[in-house]
């Protein structure tokens, strides 16, 4: 196991963006283009930051009521033993969910631009077995790991940025403000679900004890705020770039953008790679995230052993096969994000609820 | 081991040893053996500082210790150090029940020289010896602190392994210290030949490729270590000085980055990394992406690439391992061979065999490109360990490339990476100014900053 005992506020920033943005960076602007049929659409994940914002202020009463303690934990502190329970499974099938859906869309990204012929269950599987390598060394080294990569990620993300302001057509992007606002406010329903990532401060709370609410709330507001503001970046180039009319056409369509790239006299004319690179660490690192949740949720309903890794790697593989193609895949996503919220909105309000009114803390 | 002393028994093991010279001197009341070997003796001083003294002294009651007040005398209590002495250069005085050495050493040492495996154009020439007192000596010359402690330890079961550290007193971490200490007391073994094999003996991670101690020849790279708060390990009869802890990032530092002037040096250190990323990853990109991901190349540089490998009958694969292994065979040819033939191997393998194989259609002209440059960027890694460990990297990746093409090798990325984040150096993260982030120390990591000038001191 790792020594890193505490966290700092830059480490948990850099936990909570490299968990955030997933494959809601591929996914979104399609389901965008789709809902609010606008220019203005990227204004949503205005209004869905916004959302997650307030949401965000749950965990922190949580974090602090019961420093120290991870969600699993926390539930039968407040709940007893039996809803804990249950409230627990919740969550354990909720993030299991979450990974499998993660590592669908990454293996069907995968096969699509990469591997065409190669078997579905060897690009998921070699993938979630380099996840389990970093799960089993430690929370603390998944930290570092997060660390380690999150400039790589960043410096991609600008560089891709940067070539793709000479395809960017401005006449795409205007008029702003010209759509209905509520329709631009029911977009967040959609992003908000971008902004996945932020229950970790539940998770990760073994290494965030000492740490004050005002001191936890601006780390969140700050990385929700930064990435925020990536995927709004990336919506406008997007819809400058494609136009919101293709993008509701095209199904990854961030992937097409950097695939419309061209940067003549340079070694490689092709950028995608780049933001392939990019994106599959952060497709990586929100995965490793939730399998890691997977698994201390396991070991926190059962009693603890080395298997429960293992364990999780099956069920998420299992589920993970279970659909026979990314259209199956988006048709569930409704019902995922139904559990979604009722996983990391209603449960951890519900606690919060309970605890106020019953008055106890991790201190009493 | 720790047998009380038995005279006798010394005596007649002494007597039995051809190599070890014993002599018998009456005094007044009573013999006085004086035991030594040659070999290792300065025998001149054997005859000036104690014989002659032994013998003007006869007549008086006890000489010893009085005699030899110029002299460390000591006087030894056990068993087991009577052979250490002895075997250390060390003359015996026996008188009665009691033992006393005296340091008469003289062994036979190559003079100071360059080191041959560290290159660099400026600074120091000197390197160390196999001379444990002598290398102590030569640190000594370039660090001149009263800060600077060494510590003895006596290792081996078999032969006797002197061991020193040292490390500045107050700049060291206290945990680091002990840390070192409790690891070179654990070592039993009956011998240790080299200071490589004692890296091995003290470091906690066996199964990983990368060096958790950096081992140099340089005494100024020994001192800038020690100043840095690290501790260096002395073995005798070893010309590596062990330091520890380390990390990736000062297994790429070089004594010229601080010799030259700050940007260029910044930038050679930054090809330097370039290069050990090329070194890893040129091969096993270029076979991806010709035998998985020909989209990804300009159009162009795709057909030149196919006109090139036509009639090449083995898969691109199969093409870099042979490719691969033949300059690996190469480089260990290189090494072993007597240095007048060394050259005579790199041409016949470099022309010859490259350009010959080209001719017969056996290896594509592009990949030889490949292969040759990434070994090219390898030699820029000084570290002999850390180069070996990224060769073999290079090969893992290969084969990932081959497997999963791209996607392979991001996911190998991913592993080794896992790898370093998770290895520690004696409580030290490998990664350590990259992961956990220490801002203040990027000045010398991936850039080398320029130097502060007068040391904070007022004018």
């Amino acid at each position: 196991m790792s020594d890193l005992k505490q966290l700092t506020m830059l480490q948990l920033i850099i936990v909570f963006i490299s968990s955030m943005i997933g494959i809601g960076i591929i996914l979104m602007p399609r389901d965008l283009a789709n809902t609010v049929d606008s220019q203005d659409l990227w204004l949503s994940i205005i209004f869905g930051a916004l959302a997650v914002s307030v949401v965000s202020c749950i965990y922190v009463a949580l974090a602090v009521r019961y420093p120290g303690l991870t969600f699993f934990e926390m539930t039968s502190a407040i709940m007893g033993r039996f809803v804990g329970f249950l409230f627990n499974f919740f969550f354990v099938v909720y993030s299991l969910i979450v990974a499998a859906y993660i590592l669908r869309v990454t293996g069907g990204i995968i096969k699509n631009y990469l591997l065409d012929t190669t078997p579905l269950y060897i690009v998921v599987g070699s993938f979630m077995l380099v996840s389990m390598y970093l799960i089993y060394n430690g929370a603390g080294d998944i930290v570092r790991f997060f660390q380690l990569y999150f400039p790589i990620m960043m410096v991609m993300f600008i560089v891709l940025c940067l070539l793709s302001i000479k395809n960017l057509d401005f006449n795409n992007v205007r008029p702003v403000f010209q759509n209905n606002i509520w329709v631009t406010i029911s977009g967040a329903q959609i992003t908000f679900f971008s902004f996945l990532g932020m229950e970790f401060l539940l998770i990760f709370s073994k290494l965030i004890k000492k740490k004050k609410a005002k001191n936890l709330l601006i780390t969140m507001w700050t990385s929700i705020g930064l990435t925020a503001l990536i995927y709004v970046v990336f919506h406008i180039i997007s819809i400058g770039v494609l136009g919101v009319e293709e993008l509701k056409e095209i199904t990854f369509p961030t992937i097409e953008m950097a695939k419309s790239i061209e940067f003549q006299g340079f070694f490689f004319e092709r950028f995608e790679l780049i933001f392939l690179f990019g994106w599959l660490t952060t497709a990586f690192t929100s995965f490793t995230a939730y399998m890691y949740t997977l698994t201390l949720g396991l070991k926190n309903m059962f009693t603890p052993t080395r298997w429960f890794l293992p364990v999780a790697g099956i069920l998420i593989l299992a589920l993970t096969l279970y659909p026979e193609g990314l259209t199956e895949v988006f048709h569930y996503s409704t019902y995922i994000q139904l559990i979604s919220v009722a996983a990391i909105v209603i449960l951890p309000a519900l606690l919060l609820i309970v605890s106020l009114v019953r008055g106890n803390t991790y201190a009493t | 081991m720790d047998q009380m002393l038995d005279i006798g028994q010394i005596l007649r093991e002494k007597e039995k040893n051809h190599h070890v010279t014993m002599k018998k001197l009456e005094l007044e009341s009573h013999p006085v053996h004086v035991i030594y070997i040659p070999a290792i003796t300065d025998t001149k001083q054997v005859q000036d500082a104690i014989l002659l003294p032994l013998q003007e002294w006869k007549h008086k009651e006890s000489p010893l210790p009085h005699a030899f007040s110029a002299e460390p005398l000591l006087q030894l209590e056990k068993k087991n150090d009577v052979d250490r002495y002895l075997l250390d250069g060390f003359t015996l005085l026996i008188e009665q029940d009691t033992v006393y050495a005296i340091d008469t050493a003289q062994f036979a040492y190559r003079s100071i020289q360059e080191p041959v495996s560290e290159m660099t154009l400026r600074g120091s020439r000197d390197g160390f010896i196999e001379s444990l007192e002598q290398n102590v000596a030569l640190l000594r010359v370039h660090l001149r602190s009263t800060d600077l402690k060494f510590e003895e330890f006596t290792i081996g079961t078999r032969s006797f392994t002197n061991v020193s550290i040292a490390y500045i007193d107050r700049t060291v971490n206290e945990d680091l210290l002990k840390d070192v200490r409790d690891r070179i007391n654990a070592v039993q073994e009956d011998y240790i030949p080299d200071g490589g094999v004692m890296e091995q003996l003290i470091e906690k991670n066996n199964y990983s490729l990368f060096p958790e101690i950096q081992e140099t020849e340089r005494p100024t790279k020994v001192s800038s270590a020690l100043v840095e708060g690290k501790v260096a390990i002395f073995v005798e009869g070893s010309p590596s000085v062990l330091l520890a802890p380390t990390t990736l990032n000062s297994l790429f530092q070089q004594a010229d980055d601080y010799n030259f002037k700050w940007i260029p040096a910044s930038l050679i250190r930054l090809m330097r990394f370039m290069a050990a990323f090329f070194s890893v990853m040129l091969p096993s990109v270029y076979i991806s992406l010709i035998s998985y991901h020909h989209g990804l190349i300009p159009t162009d540089l795709a057909i030149s690439i196919a006109k090139t490998r036509e009639g090449v009958p083995i898969p691109s694969f199969m093409e870099a391992l042979i490719m691969q292994l033949t300059i690996e065979t190469l480089r260990e040819a290189g090494i072993r061979l007597p240095k007048p033939i060394g050259p005579a191997v790199s041409i016949v393998g470099a022309i010859v065999l490259g350009e010959a194989a080209v001719t017969a259609g056996i290896v594509s002209p592009l990949m030889v490109i490949v292969v040759s440059f990434a070994a090219i960027c390898s030699f820029t890694i000084a570290d002999y360990a850390l180069s070996l460990a990224l060769r073999t990297i290079s090969f893992v990746m290969l084969f990932a490339a081959a497997f999963l093409g791209i996607y392979g090798l991001i996911l190998a990325v991913f592993i080794v990476s896992i790898h370093l984040v998770h290895l520690q150096s004696f409580s030290v993260p490998y990664l350590e100014p990259f992961t956990p982030f220490y801002v203040k120390r990027w000045k010398d990591s991936l850039i080398r900053f320029k130097l502060k000038k007068g040391g904070g001191r007022i004018e």
